[in-house]
């Protein structure tokens, strides 16, 4: 009996496991069945994203150099740190290390990770120095990842920063030639496909999809030696005589190359927290101004070429005021009567209002249009503006008068030194360019009007009574224009008290080899005269240039002595 | 079944241990290979560190500003007036 309820009691126990390992394993079956059936794309999607990923290669954005192959911009690796939120939160590791490496309080890193625990991955900083970044590979804290990255230096800092521009934080040109070369600098990142475990670890590389291709090499046709003397200059004349801003231009007026452009107020692209909008903007190609006396010898190319006029033909000036239509033009001293060469020397106002009111009323826009004016120059620079020349129609008579002086129009300040290039040139308009290529100057103008008014405006410079004595370089002939010129108020008019000065000269006189345009806006110290603010800076800069591309001293002094050697520049004290 | 296709089926199940040992030996290659690769990119990211911190150091050091202070200031250079110059003319 007993034996028989034991075989009742193991049957029924045998049921109930049969009856549970049954149900399990349709349970499961059921399970599998849908997962196959029902959920097969979601698993499959969710699995692939948790092992095989495609990440990119970055690729190396060209460097830019200047025409000597000194470096201006380059790109070297940094690493950017990030982690896994709740992975590095529940590290054994002191993170107080990390924090103090990433310039962080540790309280504020730790908040930073719990308020995203909820996320996969975060970015702790950006482009770490990899001086940094080795010391927290040294920490070895879970869940912190590292990935390769570019970063842009700029070794030129501020002294060519409007010009050479910045990147974005994906090495993108944003401003300046970083943006106009962007497509050659950039490179194409490459990608590859990885496996990866659900906490970012890489656990093996699979494959290499796409190779990452490196930028070009730029080279620049700017001298960096050169660009910083302007710079300087330019910025010490700035802060001497209290002036708002200021911009100088050196070039080469046979090829068009640019060897120096500089603005101040600047900024160092390489402290992004120093940015403003003011301090990024290249003033020689965006600011557009009236170029004022610096277009007088423009005027007087267009008076030779009339045949009414020549160098010795006498205006009368007097009594220092002329008006017209209403408008009283002045010129700062009674010059009297006064030839077409003395209207440049003494830049007087009222002799070149005098020879466009005799010229046939296109005569001098014709000019201008030639030499450039009213034209972009093509550079293709960002931003870059095209100035205003009126139609000769459209002018009245004062208007027409005023434009033989530079207002009634308006000009970059490379616009005026690629005008310049034509004078330097015996009448070539040359294409202008960052580059160092050559490109072939295209013939504008005729060389005896050009030649004449070269001769002239040596004399501006060279005579006592010229205005551009403040330009002269020691051992070298220097022709150049000074401008001083009223600003336009936004309220109207123009201001009294507010002035830009300005200079254009080309050196040597004698064998034209470089142009230089600098202005400066607004001094404030009470001197505001061309002549006095921007000859200076020209002076000093040319110096440097003339001396920097062996261009020989065209003249001499008495002490001077004839022999094969070379000249020592500097000496002790 | 004759010799002939005894001989055949041989030596299709040769050929087929021979593919998949091929497969075998040439996917650990590559993996190597691949390994190397990886570490040579490495190699060649730590150089270019190395190569753009040298250029900083070297730009640093042959700065216009940096080349002028010194020679005012450790070697006391002055630039000569125009009195102090003589030019020599080469003939």
């Amino acid at each position: 009996m007993k034996k028989r309820q034991t075989k009742k009691t193991c049957c029924w126990q045998q049921n109930t496991v049969f009856v549970f390992v049954i149900f399990s394993m349709l349970t499961l079956l059921f399970k599998i069945s849908h997962i196959i059936f029902f959920d097969k794309h979601d698993y499959k999607t969710e699995a692939r994203k948790r092992q095989i990923t495609t990440v990119s290669i970055p690729a190396h954005r060209g460097n830019i150099v200047d025409r000597h192959g000194e470096p201006i911009a380059i790109s070297t690796p940094v690493d950017t740190i990030g982690a896994v939120p709740k992975q590095a939160i529940g590290s054994a590791t002191d993170l107080s290390q990390l924090a103090q490496l990433l310039g962080k309080t540790e309280d504020k890193l730790k908040r930073d990770l719990k308020n995203k625990s909820h996320k996969k991955y975060i970015i702790l900083k950006r482009q770490v120095n990899p001086t940094i970044a080795q010391k927290i590979k040294e920490l070895k804290i879970s869940g912190i990842h590292f990935k390769k990255e570019y970063k842009r230096y700029y070794l030129g800092g501020e002294t060519a920063s409007q010009l050479v521009g910045i990147t974005d934080k994906d090495d993108e040109g944003q401003e300046g030639l970083e943006k106009l070369y962007n497509a050659l600098l950039r490179g194409e990142p490459g990608k590859k496909r990885i496996l990866k475990d659900n906490l970012r670890h890489t656990l093996k590389n699979i494959s290499i999809l796409k190779k990452p291709k490196e930028g070009q090499d730029i080279i620049l046709s700017i001298d960096r030696q050169l660009q910083y003397q302007a710079y300087r200059d330019l910025k010490s004349q700035v802060i001497r005589h209290g002036a708002l801003s200021g911009s100088i231009v050196v070039l080469d007026p046979y090829n068009g190359q640019i060897l120096a452009m500089a603005s101040v107020p600047a900024f160092n692209p390489n402290k992004r927290s120093d940015y403003f909008p003011a301090g990024m903007r290249n003033r020689a190609m965006t600011d557009l101004m009236e170029p004022g006396s610096v277009i007088k010898p423009f005027t007087v190319i267009a008076a030779l070429a009339s045949d009414r006029f020549n160098l010795s033909t006498t205006i009368d000036t007097s009594p220092g005021t002329f008006k017209v239509s209403n408008y009283v033009i002045k010129d700062i001293h009674d010059n009297g009567q006064t030839s077409v060469e003395n209207v440049l020397i003494k830049s007087s106002n009222i002799g070149s209002a005098k020879i466009a009111l005799d010229l046939e009323p296109n005569a001098i826009n014709t000019i201008l249009h030639k030499v450039g004016f009213g034209q972009n120059t093509q550079s293709g620079f960002p931003g870059e503006m095209s100035g205003t020349l009126k139609d000769s129609e459209k002018l009245s008579k004062h208007e027409l008068a005023t434009l033989s002086f530079g207002y009634n129009m308006q000009a970059t300040l490379l616009q005026v030194a690629r005008a310049y290039s034509v004078i330097a040139t015996g009448g070539y308009l040359p294409t202008i360019s960052f580059l160092k290529k050559n490109t072939k100057p295209a013939r504008v103008l005729p060389a005896t009007h050009t030649n004449a008014v070269l001769r002239v405006l040596e004399k501006v410079v060279s005579s006592e009574e010229g205005t551009g004595k403040k330009a002269r370089i020691a051992g070298y002939t220097v022709a150049g224009k000074t401008g001083t010129i009223k600003k336009y108020s936004s309220s109207g008019g123009y201001s009294e008290n507010k002035y830009i000065s300005a200079f254009a000269g080309i050196a040597p006189a004698s064998n034209p080899k470089l142009v230089c345009v600098v202005v400066i806006h607004e001094p404030s110290k009470g001197v505001y005269f061309g002549g006095e603010i921007a000859a200076p800076v020209f002076s000093k800069v040319m110096e440097v240039a003339l001396r920097k591309f062996n261009i020989s001293p065209d003249m001499f002094k008495h002490k001077d002595i004839h022999m094969d050697g070379s000249q020592v520049a500097w000496s002790r004290k | 079944m004759n010799m002939k296709n005894i001989l055949i089926v041989s030596l299709l199940v040769f050929l087929n241990v021979i593919s998949a040992i091929s497969v075998i030996f040439f996917k650990h290659e590559n993996k190597e290979l691949y390994k190397d690769l990886e570490q040579l990119n490495d190699e060649f990211y730590s150089l270019q560190t190395t190569y753009g911190r040298l250029q900083l150091e070297q730009s640093a050091y042959i700065a216009p500003g940096r080349i002028e202070g010194l020679a005012r200031e450790k070697l006391e250079m002055v630039k000569p007036s125009e009195k102090q110059t003589r030019r020599v003319i080469v003939p």
